[in-house]
C-alpha cells in the first residue's frame, strides 16, 4: 500500500516576510491538496483480476496488440474505459470482428463487465492496439500498462512481450 | 438354367466390383480440413515485388506449395495472428516447411515499403515472402482472387486501418488452386491439409 503523508517542504520558502510567508502557506495549502487527490487515487483500486497479460512484439515501429484476461471480481459493474502506459504514446481498445467479408476494427470507448464477468482480450477479437513505442522492447521484456476504470479506478497490470509468432 | 446362373455371378461380380472401387474412392477422397477450391478459384498469378526488392511471379514459386494471404504490416491483431498461426503450422511440418512458401501481398503499399516488408516477414520465418505492387497490380490480383480491401478514414494523426478479406489461398506446387483457409483455421487442420498436400505432390 502506498504511504501516503502530507509534509510541508519548508526548505524551499523564505519566511523572511510577511509575503513570502504568506506564498509558503499557499504553496503547502496546495501540496496538501494534491497529495490528498494523490491518496484518493492512489487507493482506488477495482476489484479485477488480470491474468496472461501479453504484447505481440512486431519488428520496426508497427503497432502492437496486447492481450489478457480480466475478471470483475466485485459485487458491482465495472466499465474498462481504457489503457495508458510510459511505454507508449497511445493505446486504443479495440474490437476485430469480420464484416461483409472484411476483417476490420472498431475503437471501443468503454467495455461493461458485470460482477463475476471475465473479459477475453485474445487474438482476433478484443485487444489493445500499442501505439508509438517510446523505448526499444525485446521479447521477455515486462511492460507495465495502467488499465482505467469507471469510478476513477486503475490498476497497473505487467504485460509481458512475446514473439511475433506468438499464439 | 446354369447360363441363366452364369450371368447372375457375372453381375453379382460387376456389382461388388464398382461397389469396391467406389469404397476406394470414398476413402481416397477423404474430406480436407480446409475448404476444398480446386478448380473453382484461379491458379497462381502475379507479378509483384518481394521484400528484397526483385520482381517475382507464379512461376518463382513453381515446385513450392504457396499459401497466399492478403494483410498489411500495421494490422496489428488479424494479420498478425494469422501469420503466427500458419509459422506454426509449418513448424509442424518440420522439414519439409521448405516445401512451402506463404505470401504476404499488402494491401498498403504506401506504408509497406520493401523494407517495412522485409523486416515484418523475417519475423515469422524464413518461408515467409512479402510482396506489394502498384495499385494497379494490386487491383487486378485482388479482382483474381475476389478479395476485398478498403482504407479506412484516418484519425487526427493520420493513422489508419485497412479492411481486408482474411483469406488464405492455398496452391499445389503446379500452381492450382487447393485449399481455402481462414481466421478461424487451426495450426493442426492446416498442418495436416498441407502435408497431404506435399505428400500428393
Amino acid at each position: 500500500m502506498m504511504q501516503c503523508s502530507i509534509e510541508p517542504r519548508r526548505r524551499f520558502f523564505s519566511t523572511n516576510t510577511l509575503r513570502s510567508r504568506l506564498r509558503y502557506t499557499i504553496g503547502a495549502g496546495i501540496a496538501a491538496i494534491l497529495a490528498l487527490f494523490m491518496c484518493a487515487t492512489a487507493m482506488a483500486a477495482p476489484e479485477v483480476l488480470a491474468k496472461n497479460a501479453r504484447i505481440r512484439l512486431l519488428p520496426g515501429e508497427l503497432p502492437l496488440a496486447g492481450y489478457f484476461e480480466l475478471t470483475n471480481q466485485g459485487k458491482q459493474p465495472l466499465t474498462l474505459l481504457g489503457a495508458y502506459s510510459p511505454a507508449f504514446k497511445m493505446i486504443h481498445m479495440h474490437l476485430s470482428q469480420e464484416l461483409n467479408g472484411k476483417s476490420t476494427m472498431i475503437t471501443l470507448e468503454g467495455i461493461e463487465m458485470s460482477p463475476g464477468q471475465t473479459l477475453h482480450f485474445t487474438p482476433g477479437g478484443y485487444h489493445l492496439m500499442l501505439m508509438q513505442h517510446l523505448q526499444p522492447l525485446q521479447v521477455d521484456d515486462q511492460v507495465p500498462i495502467t488499465l482505467k476504470f469507471s469510478g476513477n479506478q486503475s490498476l497497473e497490470v505487467m504485460f509481458k512481450v512475446q514473439g511475433a509468432g506468438m499464439q | 438354367m446354369s447360363m441363366n446362373i452364369k450371368v447372375r455371378h457375372r453381375w453379382l461380380a460387376l456389382v461388388s466390383a464398382a461397389l469396391l472401387a467406389g469404397l476406394a474412392a470414398c476413402q481416397q477422397q477423404k474430406p480436407w480440413a480446409l475448404r476444398d477450391v480446386s478448380g473453382i478459384v484461379a491458379p497462381l498469378e502475379f507479378h509483384l515485388t518481394n521484400q528484397d526488392g526483385q520482381t517475382v511471379d507464379a512461376a518463382s514459386y513453381r515446385d513450392k506449395t504457396v499459401l497466399l494471404y492478403f494483410g498489411y504490416t500495421h494490422c496489428p491483431d488479424v494479420c498478425p495472428t494469422t501469420l503466427g498461426t500458419l509459422a506454426l503450422a509449418l513448424h509442424r511440418l518440420g522439414p519439409n516447411a521448405d516445401k512451402v512458401r506463404v505470401l504476404f501481398v499488402s494491401v498498403d503499399p504506401a506504408r509497406d515499403t520493401v523494407p517495412v516488408l522485409k523486416q515484418y516477414v523475417n519475423a515469422f520465418g524464413p518461408q515467409f515472402v512479402g510482396l506489394r505492387g502498384s495499385d494497379s497490380e494490386l487491383q487486378e490480383l485482388s479482382r483474381r482472387y475476389r478479395i476485398a480491401y478498403a482504407l479506412e478514414k484516418p484519425d487526427r494523426q493520420g493513422n489508419y486501418t485497412v479492411a481486408h478479406s482474411n483469406a488464405v489461398f492455398i496452391f499445389d506446387d503446379k500452381g492450382n488452386a487447393r485449399l481455402l483457409g481462414g481466421s478461424d483455421d487451426k495450426a493442426d487442420a492446416i498442418a495436416q491439409d498441407l502435408k497431404r498436400l506435399i505428400s500428393s505432390g
